[in-house]
């Protein structure tokens, strides 16, 4: 991450270009390493080939400590180059450099005495880490930087922006207020319990850095524009904030929300002192306070310490949503969040989702809304899908069905080995665990009908009975609703069990639906049993050990209405 | 010294005038896709009823009309089966379609006959997985004798976090599925040489030295030890536990370890890190018997990071397989991962360049190559001799130009360890002699002084100069001398 990439200087060298580290790895640090002007951090991205940052910022002259943290299992390596307008993102350097070939890889990659170079790392290994200190270069520009190990340099590469620092704010004021708001008060109205002022000229959410929990603060500063001119404004934060300039209300980022893209918004601001008041207010968990200017002369200026939110814009993939069309269900086998990684996603059309456990051969998840977006899945080397809808509840992640001597007897837990081994890791010794089969179960696998293609989920339990389940998509009461009809062909043994639900605060009242979190849960071909395990409470039901086959009716729906979300 | 480079600038340039192009040999041809449809191939697999099938890293998987045809008829594309989790292996058997992919080895019908698939058995799960990307699992075709091999990433770089993490497995025709092989790091492909043994290629990194086209020896050790923990759970299905290679720092030699640990079998064909590619991917045998060129029989090499083909012939001395790979083609549109060609003579290549760059430069690609019918001047076979190599050629050789100057040789290996990768080692630079020359100009024999056991002998023949007085088109071969003949 980036913890700081604007000059905390306002001093600017007349020099002209200088590079005080060379690529070689033992250029010696020079002087001012301790005191740097700007500290930047650039880690590479765990399986994505990439850089978590693909532009980074220093003034004309700036003493740079520049550091590539390297977490990617894959060697890299960063070269910073000089502009050339034949190849503004360093992809004909990065091809030159392949093109050494044995040579190249005598040399990791940096063909030092190359005159484009600027500055270059050393190749780094997986887990390591190394610093690099310049001199930015006199002239604004953009410089490309990129990874010139062979194949990288595509998806591996960015800008160094040299510009004239940007705007700060003068006179910066910060009151800090205590009180629990779910929108921004009336400040005025109000005694802060703490003021001060930031002579950096940043908005620093810092300052209330003591107070746990929630908190209100205003920043009050002054912006000095040279010439009349149109400037952007971009607000974003965790919870709400206002920006006003000039007295007048300009963005409004009210309410209590996760950190959004920023809000933008124009204004014609003439030449002279113009204040800037940013009310905020957290009400609890993570908080977050943005705000940066653009405009002809200011470029793009960061007005605050946080700069979270355009990170996490620049490192998330656009959103690729799979939808259930034609009235078709989509079954997807992907990485899923809080399911094992042979989990099968369902998504029915309508609105209404699961997650069927291939592992532990149970329904584990139900949402309604969206089905999943699958960017973070088919972009990079992929990672978990992420859902895309709402009211997601958890039915517990353990096996199906067991034999219970008495309903105090725990469900038991998922099989899982432990095992500890020579490895080429810092904790060589480690023990690892990890999933095994459950005793008795095979998962056969799953077919879709003809029409809808709605799946049957098939397997074994007990190395014979042959089990299947399917599901349709349902509204009951103009609520999404999910029936699941689970089939044993096959004598049970006695005081044999099926576990529908388990974690969720279940509870039972007189009707015939019982209540499971944001669902209510309704079961036939047994009589239903709440039973509690400890913290957790459990719904299961009986088979018949008599009988030569055994079908369960389970109805799931959501409590609220469709669209119901805030109700 | 000028002088020198004076003389060889006159033999390139006179090389130049005749210069052959490998498309005057070998076409490529991209096919086009439905519009707004991606085709990151991860496996490709030719149906009995003339289609091709190819499966997407993003899961869809796809069969082809009139993809094998002549080019210009337009392919007409189905969508078969979609939502598979990064399918890198494509088998038909018996009316199946078998997809390995990351959860387990699938197999699919399409029962109602309206070309989708609509039933899916799982046929295999033994090995597991831990939800980590690097996880892949790539299948071959089925063997003669009826079985699926598959083979399985590391977890990531250095760690096996799931049962078999590392190893091969074996499925057979009645779905059992039984470890083959250990000692796996990040393969890209898996496939069988014209004689049916399995090969698979493995990746630059942990305990390899160099990418490698690898031996599938049944009950073998592949030389990274991570995943070996998983004898426990082997049930002795190939043998006991190997001995470790030295975890110390300066690393050892394959050639070394190959005394220490009797199970390890050292790579058959180096392909040598960085210089001729990064990431080495599919495997496919030439059975055309001619219809594909002057090959029949030997093998070729997908090339991810450089989308490259590479071309690699084979021999087994002392019961090893060792061998030579000569550059084939380049200029792929993306980073190749699937290499499938058929006994029509028809390759095709897939792959994409997500997560792992490639010079293509294009997301993904589907491409066809086709033989001109036109012979390049090849080496067609590099043979290793007690004293040195024969060489053969695809066309008869200008016998002045068989003079020891018109060769050059460097042999060096890699470190063995445990650290990424290595630099090359123990450099050789032996003496070339021409020994003889075949009568019909298409073979000659080289003395090699000295050979090195363990080396890559990287043969470089920039003077030879076909009877038509052209150079070779690709002048330069990596032999892997694991034995020397007798």
């Amino acid at each position: 991450m980036i913890v700081d990439i604007r000059p905390i200087f306002s001093v600017f060298l007349g020099a002209v270009l200088a590079v005080v580290s060379g690529p070689s790895a033992d250029a010696e640090p020079p002087e001012w390493s301790g005191s740097p002007d700007i500290a930047i951090t650039i880690k590479t991205l765990p399986g994505m080939m990439r850089y978590d940052s693909a532009e980074i910022e220093a003034a004309p002259g700036a003493k740079v400590k520049l550091t590539l943290d390297n977490p990617d299992d894959l060697q890299h390596n960063l070269v910073l180059l000089k502009p050339d307008a034949e190849d503004k993102d360093g992809q004909k350097f990065s091809q030159e450099v392949w093109q050494l070939g044995d040579k190249g890889i005598e040399l990791g990659w940096v063909p030092t005495d190359h005159p484009r170079i600027l500055v270059a790392s050393k190749l780094l290994d997986p887990e390591s880490s190394e610093d690099l200190y310049f001199v930015a270069p006199e002239n604004a520009g953009d410089y490309p930087f990129v990874c010139t190990v062979p194949g990288h340099s595509m998806l591996m590469k960015g800008i160094l922006k040299v510009q004239k620092p940007g705007a700060v704010l003068e006179d910066l004021n910060y009151s800090i207020y205590e009180g629990k708001w779910s929108k921004l008060p009336d400040f005025s109205t109000l005694t802060p319990v703490k003021t001060g002022k930031l002579k950096d000229g940043l908005i620093d959410l810092g300052v209330a850095q003591k107070i746990k929990g929630p908190v209100g603060i205003v920043f009050e500063g002054k912006l000095r524009v040279e010439n009349e001119e149109d400037v952007r404004f971009y607000l974003a934060s965790d919870d709400g904030s206002r920006l006003i300039v000039d007295g007048e209300g300009i963005i409004d980022a009210d309410g209590i929300h996760p950190v959004t893209d920023p809000i933008e918004a124009r204004e014609h601001l003439l030449e002279g002192v113009h204040t800037v008041r940013v009310p905020y207010f957290d009400a609890g968990g993570q908080r977050g306070l943005s705000l940066s200017i653009r405009s002809k002369s200011f470029g793009l200026s960061v007005l605050s310490t946080d700069i979270t939110d355009r990170k996490a814009k620049s490192a998330t993939p656009k959103p690729i949503l799979l939808t259930p069309k034609n009235g078709e269900a989509i079954v997807h086998r992907a990485f899923i969040t809080d399911a094992s990684p042979r989990a099968i996603a369902v998504g029915y059309p309508g609105g209404v989702n699961l997650v069927w456990d291939a592992d532990r051969m149970n329904l584990v998840q139900l949402w309604r809304g969206g089905f999943l977006d699958v960017a973070p899945h088919w972009t990079g080397r992929g990672s978990s899908s992420s859902f895309a809808g709402f009211d997601r509840v958890h039915l517990g992640s353990g096996v199906p069905v067991q034999v219970l001597k008495s309903l105090d007897e725990p469900w038991r837990p998922l099989s899982r080995g432990h095992i500890k081994y020579q490895r080429d890791t810092a904790e060589p010794q480690a023990e690892i665990e990890f999933d095994l089969p459950e005793p008795g179960y095979h998962f056969s696998g799953y077919q879709l009908d003809a029409k809808n293609r709605y799946p049957t989920f098939r397997y074994l339990y007990n190395d014979e009975i042959e089990v299947e389940e399917t599901f349709q998509p349902d509204t009951i009461d103009g609520s999404e609703a999910l029936v699941r009809t689970i089939h044993l062909s096959g004598k049970v043994a006695a005081d044999s069990y099926f576990r529908i639900a388990s974690g969720p605060k279940l509870s039972t009242n007189d009707s015939e639906w019982i209540d499971a979190d944001k669902l209510l849960i309704k079961l036939e071909g047994s009589k239903p049993i709440v039973r509690s395990i400890g913290s957790q409470s459990e719904l299961i039901a009986a088979l018949d050990s008599a009988a030569d086959n055994s079908t369960l009716t389970i109805t799931y729906r959501w409590k609220t209405k469709v669209g119901g979300k805030k109700n | 010294m000028k002088r020198t480079l004076l003389i060889l600038l006159a033999v390139v340039t006179t090389g130049t005038a005749h210069a052959q192009e490998a498309s005057d040999y070998y076409t490529i041809t991209s096919i086009a896709a439905p519009e707004g449809v991606v085709v990151e191939g991860g496996a490709i697999e030719f149906l009995p009823d003339g289609k091709v099938a190819v499966c997407s890293r993003r899961g869809q998987v796809w069969t082809i009309e009139n993809a094998r045809e002549h080019p210009d008829k337009a392919a007409k594309w189905t969508l078969f089966a979609e939502y598979l989790h990064e399918p890198l292996g494509l088998a038909w058997r018996d009316g199946w379609l078998y997809a390995v992919q990351r959860p387990e080895v699938t197999r699919m019908k399409d029962l109602d006959g309206d070309g989708r698939a609509d039933l899916f058995e799982s046929v295999s799960t033994t090995v597991g997985t831990s939800g980590n990307y690097h996880e892949y699992n790539f299948g071959s075709t089925f063997d003669k004798d009826g079985y699926l091999w598959s083979v399985h990433c590391l977890t990531g770089s250095f760690t096996s976090n799931a049962p078999f993490r590392g190893w091969v497995m074996r499925t057979s025709p009645d779905g059992k599925t039984t470890p083959v092989a250990c000692g796996v790091r990040s393969p890209g492909g898996i496939g069988f040489n014209a004689k049916g043994d399995a090969f698979y290629t493995d990746n630059q990194g942990a305990w390899n030295g160099s990418s490698s086209l690898k031996w599938l020896k049944p009950g073998s050790f592949q030389g990274n030890p991570n995943g070996n923990v998983w004898f426990e759970y082997a049930n002795g299905a190939i043998g006991v536990r190997p001995p470790e290679p030295p975890y110390t720092g300066e690393g050892s030699r394959t050639v070394i370890e190959r005394e220490n640990i009797p199970s390890y079998v050292p790579p058959a064909v180096v392909l040598p890190h960085g210089k001729v590619g990064n990431s080495p991917t599919g495997i496919a045998a030439d059975l055309s018997q001619g219809k594909f060129g002057p090959f029949a029989g030997q093998m070729f090499v997908g090339e991810q990071t450089h989308s490259k083909i590479h071309r690699v012939f084979l021999e087994k001395v002392n019961g090893v397989y060792q061998g030579a790979m000569f550059p084939f083609l380049e200029g792929f549109e993306s980073g190749n991962i699937a290499v499938r060609l058929g006994e029509d003579g028809v390759m095709f290549t897939s792959g994409s360049n997500r997560g792992w760059g490639a010079r293509g430069g294009k997301a993904w690609n589907f491409e066809r190559i086709d033989w001109t019918g036109k012979v390049p001047f090849e080496i067609h076979e590099m043979r290793a001799r007690a004293d040195g190599f024969e060489l053969t050629f695809t066309e008869p050789i200008d016998k002045t130009s068989a003079v020891a100057e018109s060769f050059t040789m460097e042999a060096y290996t890699y470190i063995y360890q445990k650290a990424y990768g290595s630099p090359e080692v123990d450099q050789v630079t032996p003496e070339i002699t021409v020994v003889s020359v075949a009568e019909d100009g298409k073979s000659l024999r080289l003395k090699i002084e000295p050979l090195t056991i363990g080396h890559v002998h990287e043969l470089h023949a920039a003077g030879l100069k076909s009877a038509n007085a052209n150079p070779l088109l690709h002048d330069v071969a990596y032999y892997t001398l694991n034995e020397i003949p007798e």
